[in-house]
């Protein structure tokens, strides 16, 4: 298990290697010209190309670019990102928390109520209730995202008037921003809600929260949907197993069989989907960051993306693989620990 | 002899069979054939039911008169019909506008699904999409599933160290954050449809292949394998006759709910500005029109209802239905229901 | 009692929030702040914040164009024929910092653009007046010495561009700054107006790492990104409100308390980058923003205008500082171009000369329909352009013909071109526009409908491109027609005429104008300061641009603001980024 553990970890590097290779490799089908879309936002500045590609040595050949962010980047320099109008890695660090803390309050009611729902859909199958979870299923996850969220926020933000858009509402983000010029305030982990109770602000805490319930509820509307689905299915590949009939037979109660042995077992698939849908969210979900306005890393590498930011691109790219990695191995760790019949050499 | 041949067990008859009964029963997959059967017959007869409204330029590669066209496009006898259906100009998913006024316009008579902003007409727009989401959602999953076949299932016969080369590989792949790289793709290299398509399909593979991996490992310990060892079969005819057949299965039913949310992605693409050219015929393009337009007036905040509820309805419907088709085709083949 | 409290906490409870207070400002909008260094912001989004925090010598009376009034200089003269400044500074202002402001900052902030002038900055109009080059010491040397120059000589050069530096601008004690111009510039004034011609603490930029203003360190300073740089993301100027923060996307400024001037009713400001136009409406209507950008008429009309509780701020007579056109390039390159189809008037392409016959331009000219543009597009409510010069530009006739839809007159002129062969070849050519710009593609496809509909031999191809793939097209000059458009820098009508009109300007140069007489009005209007004289030699370029049409301006959308209704003091000053300073508003 260890030497497992240990020669996944030792291929991180290689994967990093070839993902950054790959993405330098891709700017090079772009002329220079191309490449300068990031630098060049406005006519004026298109007038001064020639000038933008000289700074910033648009035209040097493959190698040298690469190499040059390699060093760079070797020392803890992944340049500057044009799009964030700050260092790669500050970037990170401000807008990592941003994701990370809708994440993490939309990903717990999201496994809860889809786990639930699932076993539910799956115990009576083909009953009304399973037709209509896998129905409401199918709806919320194939409404294109944009069109819950607008939804969303016209009604509930605009008609009801009830929490908010952002992180925060206005006067609390000039008066933090007042106090954090003058130390009143410090932004120790970046989750506000977090920070609230660290700054002894509960004001500050329930806010956020305010203004998350909105985004995690679309994510988990949407996300949550696929969940259900697989639960479901899992589920039921369980309860067709033959120890399933066996233990009903020898009389233990309905309940016990399901809840108790067949559900745990239904869970294994779900640990994979769920870890990679929770790195999924870490990664930032665009369409949800875009409309609510929080500015996390979706919003950012899909800007990037779209304006060609190369250090922006880069960074993210490798920040994903780490997390994509790192959440496989211990998935597949986990994977061992539940199921005895898997065993790695 | 003769008792021999009599006692040669007869092949089941598929409409006889267990599986079909199964199907046939389920009131939901019934439903789900139906609606895929309703989009397939949509997207065939796409020509003849928009004759009276296509664009200057298409009836133009068509070689028809605007006056002629509803005529011929609805007779099959007419050579134009078949070449419309199976073959149509590009410039026919070109969605036509009616005036350039950026503010929708509610259904009326000419236009029964009403005009989205910037005059594009939404009827149209959604008969050729269908045809845009077979064509994106077979192609795509197709291809991922070419490539996660081959790679996922070399990986798993030969095994060893091609199997982990092909396996780190993937992991690569894999470890790509998805949409971005989509996305630097299209940027870099076009944002025709075939260049969202190939994107799609690179992003997708690994899911593929490593099921298919998994799948063969587990076949593979199979005792029947052994048995069919045993009684001298070769490596090749073994893996192609009795493993590959077992282990694909599951990978069948994936792609076909796949197909559904190949749809979702482009329509995600559209929001960040990649999809298919504005005005292509594309679900996702035209809930994209809709998007400054979900919220109206005030006091009548559903006034431009008909610019996303139409194409939302039309994707959801999509999905539901492969959805409904994937899960009935799965639950029909399990043998422990 | 208990009622209340309860009352209080549900509501807290479920985000009702009273709107902003009456000394809080909260705009929400969708350009992000690209950098608050006053020498290399060249976008709206940051001289939006600048032109807030820091301050230049004059500044615009309100919303006058042509009226000016003394900021941080009292009096000017202009001496020795128009080669000489010499402003007389404000006593006793003070910066954010509390350092008292002198010639010696004034001197450092003017210095400063010149001494780094990076590629992608503004810097290039200030010293095109005052050292001569548009580019920066090293970018100079380059083109005059190139790549690899011997050493001394480079040295040499750079001697000199520092010595034209250091003499261009000059202090006489504390209060006295004198610009010394390369040669005469009746535009100058103009552009000292610009945002990034402010006056930056020196003191305090130097105590932070900026170039320390002497020779000493400026071979390293010369072109340097800025964004690295302190300035990026701090501030100490001289205006009426100071940077509280900038996180990258919001800024949050308040008053400052040692302003020079009245002192401003508004105390607090957000400005807030909000990029779903959904999302920002509904802040709107509950108040939660004050002001919020909208990007078009049509959503303003149908969505907005009835809010209750909003205003919409409207004239006539506004008009946007900016020109657009559709460009008949009359040089694509004729090599490895996909736009030129064939390259032959064979029906399958355009050749590389199509625009040069007059005729072919007259007659896409008349295919804009300029009036179905403005229905259509800006719902009634759009400015027709007679040059590609802003109406409240001096110079501008709008008693010229403007170029409307005539399939008469599209066809006469067809019919006249390359000889009456390009009726019978028919051609085929591809319009590009920047995907996204839902204007731009309107034009294109108007364009595609009005002249195909006149020979079935003509096909035109609209495509839409990335903004990467675009200006590529554009720099290496393949579009055989385009549609751009033009902000302008400073408000002096050379900024637009010289830019499209002249065979050196940016768009002149990029569809091969070369027509010595416009040329000559052009320069000669750019040395003489006459205004009236000035004027009249801009009707002429309008003339003749009529009469030979190498490009044709397109209608423009007639501005608006969007406030809550309790916001007072609002007007529209299309050369300010923001249309209107935050120090002149104030809320009921």
């Amino acid at each position: 298990m260890l030497t497992f553990t240990v020669r996944r970890l030792l291929q991180l590097p290689l994967v990093l290697f070839a993902v950054s290779l790959i993405i330098v490799g891709m700017m090079q089908f772009l002329p220079p010209s191309a490449r300068a879309a990031a630098f060049v936002k406005s006519e004026q500045q298109l007038a001064h190309i020639d000038e933008i590609i000289k700074q910033y040595h648009l035209d040097a050949p493959f190698y040298v670019q690469y190499w040059t962010w390699v060093q760079n980047a070797l020392h803890g320099n992944f340049g500057f990102s044009r799009v964030a109008k700050k260092p790669v890695l500050e970037a990170f660090a401000e807008k990592l928390p941003v994701s990370a803390e809708l994440a993490f309050y939309a990903f717990l009611p999201m496994l809860i109520v889809s786990i639930w729902l699932g076993t539910l859909a799956a115990i009576y199958r083909d009953k009304l209730i399973d037709q209509i979870v896998r129905v409401l299923a199918v709806l919320f996850w194939s409404i294109p995202t944009f069109v819950l969220g607008i939804a969303l926020v016209a009604v509930v933000y605009g008609y009801l008037r009830l929490f908010g858009i952002g992180r925060l509402p206005s006067d609390l983000i000039i008066e933090l921003a007042q106090a954090s010029a003058v130390g009143k305030f410090h932004y120790y982990t970046g989750f506000l809600t977090l920070d609230g109770l660290l700054n002894g602000r509960l004001d500050v805490t329930w806010a956020a929260l305010k203004h998350l319930v909105l985004p995690a509820l679309t994510l988990i509307l949407v996300q949550g949907a696929q969940l259900v689905r697989v639960m479901r299915s899992s589920m039921l590949d369980e309860l067709g197993k033959d120890y399933v009939r066996t233990a009903r037979a020898k009389g233990l109660p309905d309940r016990v069989v399901y809840y108790k042995h067949a559900r745990r077992n239904a869970l294994i698939p779900i640990i994979t989907l769920a870890g990679l849908m929770f790195a999924f969210m870490i990664n930032g979900v665009v369409i949800t960051e875009t409309i609510f306005n929080l500015p996390g890393l979706g919003q950012w590498a899909a800007l990037a993306a779209v304006q060609l930011d190369q250090p922006a691109i880069l960074g993210f790219a490798l920040l994903t693989a780490v997390i994509v990695t790192t959440a496989n191995i211990v998935v597949d760790l986990l994977y061992a620990l539940v199921d005895p019949r898997i065993r790695y050499e | 002899m003769a008792e021999l041949a009599a006692m040669k067990p007869q092949r089941e008859s598929f409409w006889r069979s267990r599986v079909w009964k199964r199907f046939r029963r389920n009131p939901l997959a019934l439903v789900g054939t139906a609606i895929v059967i309703f989009y397939v017959l949509v997207a065939i007869f796409a020509p003849a039911l928009t004759a009276d409204r296509m664009g200057r330029n298409c009836l133009r590669d068509l070689g028809l008169k605007r006056t002629e066209a509803a005529r011929v496009l609805r007779n099959p006898l007419h050579p134009v019909f078949w070449r419309a259906t199976v073959a149509p100009p590009k410039s026919c998913y070109r969605i036509p506008r009616k005036g350039y006024s950026p503010v929708p316009k509610p259904p009326s008579k000419k236009y029964p699904l009403g005009l989205a902003g910037g005059g594009y007409d939404i009827y149209y727009g959604l008969v050729w999409g269908t045809r845009t989401a077979f064509y994106v959602g077979i192609l795509v999953v197709g291809i991922a599933l070419l490539i996660g076949i081959l790679i996922g299932g070399a990986s798993g016969y030969i095994g060893g160290w091609v199997d982990n080369l092909l396996m780190r590989f993937t992991d690569v792949i894999y470890a790509f954050p998805g949409l971005v790289l989509v996305m630097v793709v299209v940027t870099i290299f076009g944002r025709s449809l075939t260049t969202i398509m190939l994107a799609i399909a690179v992003v997708g593979w690994p899911t593929y292949a490593r099921m298919l991996r998994g799948n063969i490992l587990k076949t593979k310990a199979q005792d029947y394998v052994d048995a069919a060892r045993a009684l001298g079969a070769g490596g090749l005819r073994i893996f192609f006759k009795h493993v590959l057949p077992n282990s694909i299965g599951p990978l069948i039913i994936l792609a076909s709910l796949d197909i559904g949310s190949i749809v979702l992605s482009v329509a995600a693409l559209s929001f960040l500005g990649l999809g298919p050219g504005i005005g292509f015929a594309d679900w996702g393009q035209m809930v994209n029109f809709a998007r400054g337009w979900i919220v109206g007036p005030p006091g009548e905040p559903l006034k431009y209802w008909y610019t996303w509820v139409w194409p939302s309805l039309m994707i959801a419907l999509f999905v539901l239905g492969w959805n409904l088709l994937g899960d009935a085709v799965r639950d029909a083949l399990d043998p422990r229901s | 009692m208990k009622k209340g409290l309860l009352a209080g906490i549900l509501i807290s409870a479920l985000g009702l929030a009273l709107a902003t207070p009456k000394d809080t400002f909260v705009h929400m909008t969708f350009g992000e702040v690209d950098t608050l260094d006053p020498a290399q912001a060249y976008d709206t989004a940051s001289n939006y914040i600048i032109e807030n925090v820091y301050e230049t010598l004059y500044t615009y009376k309100k919303d006058s164009l042509t009226e000016y009034e003394p900021l941080l200089a009292t009096s000017y003269e202009i001496k020795d024929g128009g080669k000489t400044y010499v402003f007389h500074l404000r006593k006793g202002v003070k910066f954010h910092s509390g350092n008292a402001m002198t010639c010696k900052d004034a001197e450092y902030s003017f210095e400063r653009v010149l001494v780094t002038n990076p590629g992608d900055s503004w810097g290039w109009f200030l010293a095109e007046s005052l050292v001569g080059y548009d580019v920066n010491a090293k970018a100079a040397a380059e083109e005059k010495l190139g790549k690899n120059p011997d050493p001394k000589k480079l040295k040499a050069f750079l001697d000199d561009y520092w010595k034209k530096i250091d003499a261009s601008v000059e202090c006489d004690g504390l209060y006295t700054l004198t610009f010394h111009l390369a040669k005469p510039d009746p535009t100058f004034f103009a552009k000292l107006l610009y945002a990034g011609a402010a006056i930056v603490d020196s003191k305090w930029a130097i105590a932070h790492g900026e170039w320390s203003g002497t020779k000493k360190d400026w071979e390293a300073w010369i072109g340097k990104d800025l964004r690295q740089g302190y300035l990026h993301n701090h501030m100490s100027g001289t205006g009426p409100y100071k940077l509280v923060k900038w996180d990258g996307k919001d800024v949050v400024a308040e008053a400052f308390d040692g302003y020079w001037g009245k002192k401003p009713k508004i105390k607090k400001v957000l400005v807030q980058v909000v990029n779903e136009e959904p999302t920002r409406i509904e802040a709107l209507k509950r108040g939660d923003a004050d002001r919020i950008a909208v990007t078009s008429r049509a959503v303003l009309e149908s969505q907005v205008r009835n809010i209750p509780g909003v205003k919409v701020w409207e004239n006539k007579n506004w008009a946007p500082a900016a020109a657009g056109a559709v460009f008949f390039n009359q040089a694509p390159a004729a090599k490895d171009n996909p736009y030129l189809g064939s390259g032959k008037l064979d029906g399958q392409g355009v050749p590389p000369d199509f625009f040069k016959d007059e005729h072919v331009r007259k007659a896409f000219a008349y295919a804009i329909d300029q009036d179905a543009i403005i229905d259509e597009l800006y719902l009634g409510k759009g400015v027709k352009l007679t040059m590609a010069l802003p109406p409240s530009f001096l110079g501008y006739d709008p008693k010229l013909p403007i170029y409307s839809y005539d399939p008469d007159k599209m066809e006469a002129h067809f019919k006249k071109a390359f000889g009456g062969k390009l009726w019978n070849t028919g051609f085929e050519i591809t319009i590009l526009y920047n995907e996204g710009n839902r204007v731009r593609q309107t034009i294109a496809e108007m364009f595609k409908a009005n002249i195909e509909e006149i020979n079935p031999k003509f096909k035109v191809k609209v495509q839409g491109v990335q903004w990467p793939d675009f200006i590529r097209a554009v720099s290496k000059r393949q579009l055989p027609v385009f549609i751009l458009g033009w902000g302008a820098d400073y408000a002096d009508p050379d900024n637009f005429i010289y830019t499209f009109y002249h065979s050196r300007g940016y768009y002149g140069n990029k569809i091969g104008i070369k027509d010595q007489e416009m040329d000559r009005l052009i320069e000669e209007a750019r040395t003489i300061t006459d205004a009236k004289k000035r004027a009249e030699l801009y009707h002429q370029v309008g003339k003749r641009a009529y009469e030979t049409a190498p490009l044709v301006p397109y209608p423009l959308p007639s501005p608006f603001i969007v406030t809550r209704n309790n916001v007072t003091g609002v007007y529209y000053n299309p050369m300010l980024s923001g249309t209107f300073l935050w120090k002149d508003i104030e809320k009921k």
